[in-house]
């Protein structure tokens, strides 16, 4: 038996199962959180290359399976990626107990599993591209569910992320020659500018990040947050793997001052935008893009704390953007809309929601005493080791982002004094509670959760140069 | 342990009274509890004076190799003065609760003035920029809290948010100092700060010392402006004030001497100035804090941090006593004339050894302004405390014991803090400085005090108008016009417009029909400008 089988086919058959079953939304969230938890707990203590006996019968379980000539390969420095990605999915899926949420989330979420597990194993390692598209196709029903008309951000999404295949796989052909040890200079500046071209359409990087703004305005906030954290996720996975994989890459210092270039212009452009928007919806939407270029800047460090930084990013992240998310869908069925003229003094009815949501934007801006700060400072730090400038303007960036998050608390503060209005579930301030709580605990605490962080994502492809 | 005690008893006894007031509003000893964990607090600091310095770790942040500092609090001489003055503050503001009952008690800002207590009691402890910024957050973000759920109206609500975001400010200044810090290869401690970056931290400190914008949203009510509203005000204050006499001597750039000491002394000149002018203490309390905290700022300027701390002090200790005093009586004058010998600058008074932080030598002019600042503070104190309040004897016998105890415990706590830095205290200071304000003071209130007490009342608030009114008024109001920042904030506003257009414009044509072209067309551009960057 191969293990991939377990963690590549029973999220997708678990999937397949729930499609069956017609609403009960809860009882799939708690299903697949189920699953999902079990197998990261399976992925942690099982084997990946051993005998087991039961009784009499002896199975051999192999850390490859082969389809079509391809390998899928669970090595045991990657069960760390595939821990992170079934329970950042697990986290997503128990928020659906306080939101409400398209029927088919869950089922194409465990479907989106499968294929980003099976993006993170696969060999030769450019066909990840296939299986992320692959995953952009099962996530496009999430977004844009049946009888409804599909928006502009949707199609954007689609075609950008499928724009990036041929690039990708065209630079895996490219690659072939490089790997063989022939290539010329010029060869590997073209493949080099291929697949800087690919990744810049499935990270959304500028001019290609216009999709995830439209997506989060046009459809719900939960779920395009689940959409926007897995991608970035996968993605960022598989282009550090990639980088530490071929060595004229991560050996190459114009590849990390163009990750450092275009880290910070994301940070800028995430945050500047994100302080003149009237939507927070969008404004979430530009503060995932600012968290990518975050993510670049890491990984432009070309050191070993650099590695750490870029996998310890992804902890406050998802608890940042998943707060903020489950706060913005108990907005937007409380009141309608996220656009600022709709959403005027729904602090003073709704505090703790707001409270929430103030908390969730503030740990994303890296403000000391939340989440997000700890990990940022390292980055800064290590950032202006290197160069000040380099720091100065992530940080400008987030004082941008800041501004946007405090033109949105105005907002939802203006107003007089009214009495806490009805409408939220005690499983919505309970998720919310424990979201804050989190938040601050691992602000002031990160000890508590980082080491430990880092040992699992320790398999992260090492970059130096 | 024991340096978590004070912070402990004022956060638990918070949380108790709010428990206690959620599951049974009818509770009457909500104060007492509030009042004995704001004492074990103020008993617990004073107490450890004799077992100074301590310090502690809260946490080890790891990866300690990604991680340069982690969160500590230290006990040292300079931080047990600040914890002393705010544990005080906290201690008196409710015990004074008791004569503002009479407007409404007030579970919930008992309990605001304990936890900010508590919170501000950690930042003036924090042992590093670290531990420092932390706890300037969580005091920001309580504070925020707090105000946002007091206010009303679209302005004030504004104004809330446009505090918050200066202070908020500081906090990025003071993170760019250990950015920058970093960049120079130094870990940022307050006992070794690299050249260049100490005057950020100056920035961000001055940036939340409470001033900026000048007028703070207070509802009119005096529960909220003489309670909590104290609290607010003179606490985020205090969690400024301490990190100025830690740190180094030379934190200024010498070139830049001369801009920052004029702009600190027409600040502290101006704040001084209003002060006096201010209808009442509460309406001064600004001006007060901003002239006062010129002053500390001098002494930092100067090159003598650790005089600060005598300011400062007086700022939190002496400032306190008079915003608190709501119910008066003519017998409650020794208690606030204590308040006045506090900041006077007499010979072996609390703030004698401020004026080594202020005078120059060799003698220079700016010295005589030094000489008005401080007798302007105290015509205005002497002023303000000699205003008609709420009558005490008209109030239960039991609140006419226990609110000038209240009030008392600031001015001996002031005079403990003089007695225990008593080996430099007895250093008389500057004694001809000292001595001509001890003149003009022991004048001024002889003066004051010999008069009936309608003269008194006509003739204190007479004078700055007869005097001062002609002439400077409209001088301070377009200087107050001018700090309060109204102009800066519209043309802020104007600037943050321009650019939103000018934003909405470029993300309605990416967004719109032709985005996934003009995309295209911009990446053409990025790399032709990339490429022209790469080989000029």
């Amino acid at each position: 038996m191969s293990a991939p089988i377990l963690w590549i086919f029973a999220p997708l058959a678990a999937g397949l199962a729930m499609l069956s079953i017609p609403r009960r939304t809860h009882l799939k969230a708690v299903l697949g959180t189920g699953i999902l938890v079990l197998l990261a707990w399976a992925t942690w203590i099982l084997p990946t290359v051993d005998t087991v006996s039961i009784g009499s019968l002896s199975i051999g379980i192999s850390d490859t399976l082969n389809i079509l000539g391809r390998k899928f390969i669970l090595s045991a420095g990657d069960r760390g990626l595939v821990i992170l990605i079934d329970l950042i999915t697990a986290f997503w899926f128990t928020g659906t107990l306080a939101v409400k949420v398209n029927r088919m989330f869950i089922p194409l979420g465990l479907g989106i599993v499968s294929a980003e597990v099976a993006a993170l194993m696969v060999d030769p390692f450019l066909y990840a591209a296939l299986l992320i598209e692959l995953a952009v196709l099962i996530a496009i029903p999430i977004l844009a569910p049946m009888g409804k008309p599909i928006g502009r951000g949707v199609i954007r999404f689609l075609i950008f992320q499928t724009l990036a295949l041929p690039f990708i796989l065209f630079t895996g052909w490219m690659l072939t020659g490089v790997e063989a040890g022939t290539a010329d200079p010029a060869l590997i500046l073209r493949a080099g500018t291929l697949l800087g071209l690919g990744f810049a359409f499935l990270l959304a990087i500028f001019p290609f990040h216009t999709w995830i703004p439209l997506v989060a305005e046009e459809n719900h906030p939960y779920e395009a947050g689940f959409v926007f954290m897995m991608q970035s996720t996968v993605v960022l996975l598989f282009g550090v793997n990639l980088m530490s994989r071929y060595s004229w890459l991560n050996s190459s210092a114009d590849v990390y001052a163009i990750l450092r270039l275009v880290g910070a212009l994301m940070v800028v452009i995430g945050g500047l935008s994100a302080a003149f928007e009237n939507h927070l919806g969008r404004m979430m939407g530009y503060a995932v893009i600012a968290e990518t270029g975050f993510s670049l800047l890491a990984a432009s460090l070309g050191t070993q704390s650099g590695t750490e930084i870029f996998s310890l990013l992804f902890l406050p992240r998802v608890l940042g953007f998943g707060v903020w998310a489950i706060t913005l869908s108990i907005l937007r069925s409380l009141v309608g809309s996220l656009h600022f003229s709709t959403i005027q003094g729904a602090g003073r009815k709704y505090p703790l929601v707001v409270v929430g949501l103030v908390l969730a934007q503030l740990s994303i801006v890296g403000l000391p005493l939340l989440a997000g700060f700890p990990v940022k400072l390292a980055l800064f730090e290590a950032l202006a080791s290197q160069s000040s400038q380099a720091a100065l303007w992530p940080l400008l960036g987030s004082a941008f982002l800041l501004t946007g998050v405090l033109h949105s608390l105005g907002v939802l503060t203006i107003g007089k004094q009214r009495k806490f209005a009805a409408g939220v579930s005690r499983m919505q301030y309970l998720l919310l509670g424990a979201g804050g709580l989190a938040l601050l605990v691992i602000g002031i605490q990160p000890q508590t959760v980082y080491p430990a962080l880092n040992i699992l994502l320790s398999s992260i492809g090492q970059l130096a140069h | 342990m024991l340096v978590l005690l004070p912070v402990a008893f004022l956060i638990v006894s918070a949380l108790a009274i709010l428990i206690i007031h959620w599951l049974r509003p009818e509770f009457i000893g909500s104060w007492l509890i509030a009042a004995v964990g704001a004492f074990l607090s103020w008993a617990v600091i004073l107490f450890l004076r004799f077992r100074l310095p301590q310090q502690i770790s809260l946490a080890v942040w790891q990866p300690v190799e990604l991680f340069t500092s982690s969160p500590a609090l230290v006990f040292d001489r300079v931080s047990w003065l600040y914890a002393l003055s705010v544990a005080t503050l906290a201690f008196a503001v409710i015990l004074t609760a008791t004569a503002r009952g009479q407007y409404q008690t007030n579970v919930s800002a008992w309990a605001g003035s304990l936890i900010l207590g508590g919170l501000g009691l950690l930042a003036v402890l924090a042992a590093n920029p670290l531990t420092l910024v932390i706890t300037w957050a969580a005091l920001d973000l309580a504070e925020l809290a707090i105000m946002l759920g007091s206010v009303e109206g679209e302005e004030l609500g504004q104004r809330t948010v446009l505090a918050f975001a200066a202070r908020v400010t500081g906090i990025f200044f003071i993170l760019w100092a250990i950015i920058s810090s970093r960049a120079q290869g130094v870990n940022l401690e307050f006992s070794s700060v690299p050249s260049g970056v100490g005057f950020f931290i100056l920035l961000g400190a001055g940036l939340r010392l409470g001033v900026l914008p000048l007028h703070l949203p207070f509802p009119a009510e005096p529960r909220m402006r003489r309670g909590l509203g104290n609290i607010l005000r003179l606490i985020p204050a205090a969690s400024s004030l301490v990190i100025l006499a830690r740190l180094p001597e030379a934190v200024v750039p010498q070139a830049w001497m001369p801009y920052v000491m004029v702009l600190l002394v027409f600040t502290a000149v101006y704040g001084a100035a209003m002060w006096a002018l201010a209808t009442d203490e509460l309406n001064g309390r600004p001006y007060w804090i901003i002239s006062l905290a010129a002053l500390a700022l001098i002494c930092v300027v100067r090159g003598d941090p650790g005089a600060s701390a005598a300011w400062g002090t007086a700022l939190l200790l002496s400032g306190g006593l008079l915003f608190l005093y709501s119910a008066r009586d003519r017998r409650l004058g020794v208690i606030w004339l204590l308040g006045v010998w506090g900041f006077s600058g007499i010979p072996f008074s609390p703030v004698a050894n401020g004026w080594r932080g202020l005078w120059a030598v060799p003698f220079s002019g700016l010295n005589l302004v030094f000489l008005v600042v401080l007798p302007l503070l105290l015509f205005g104190y002497i002023k303000h405390a000699l205003l008609p309040g709420d009558p005490l004897f008209a109030m239960e016998r039991w609140i006419q014991t226990i609110y000038p105890l209240g009030l008392l415990v600031l001015p001996v706590t002031h005079l403990a803090i003089a007695v225990s830095n008593w080996s430099r205290q007895v250093d008389p200071g500057i004694w001809w400085a000292g001595g001509v304000l001890s003149s003009l003071l022991t004048v001024a209130t002889l003066w004051v005090w010999r008069m009936p007490d309608s003269r008194v009342q006509r003739i204190l608030s007479d004078p700055s108008r007869k005097l001062l009114e002609p002439v400077f008024l409209p001088i301070l109001n377009w200087i107050t016009a001018f700090l309060g920042l109204e102009w800066l904030y519209r043309w802020l506003w104007a600037i943050f417009r321009l650019v939103g257009k000018l934003v909405s414009v470029i993300t309605m044509v990416i967004e719109g029909d032709g985005g996934v072209l003009w995309a295209l067309v911009f990446l053409a551009l990025l790399i032709s400008l990339i490429r022209v960057g790469a080989n000029p």
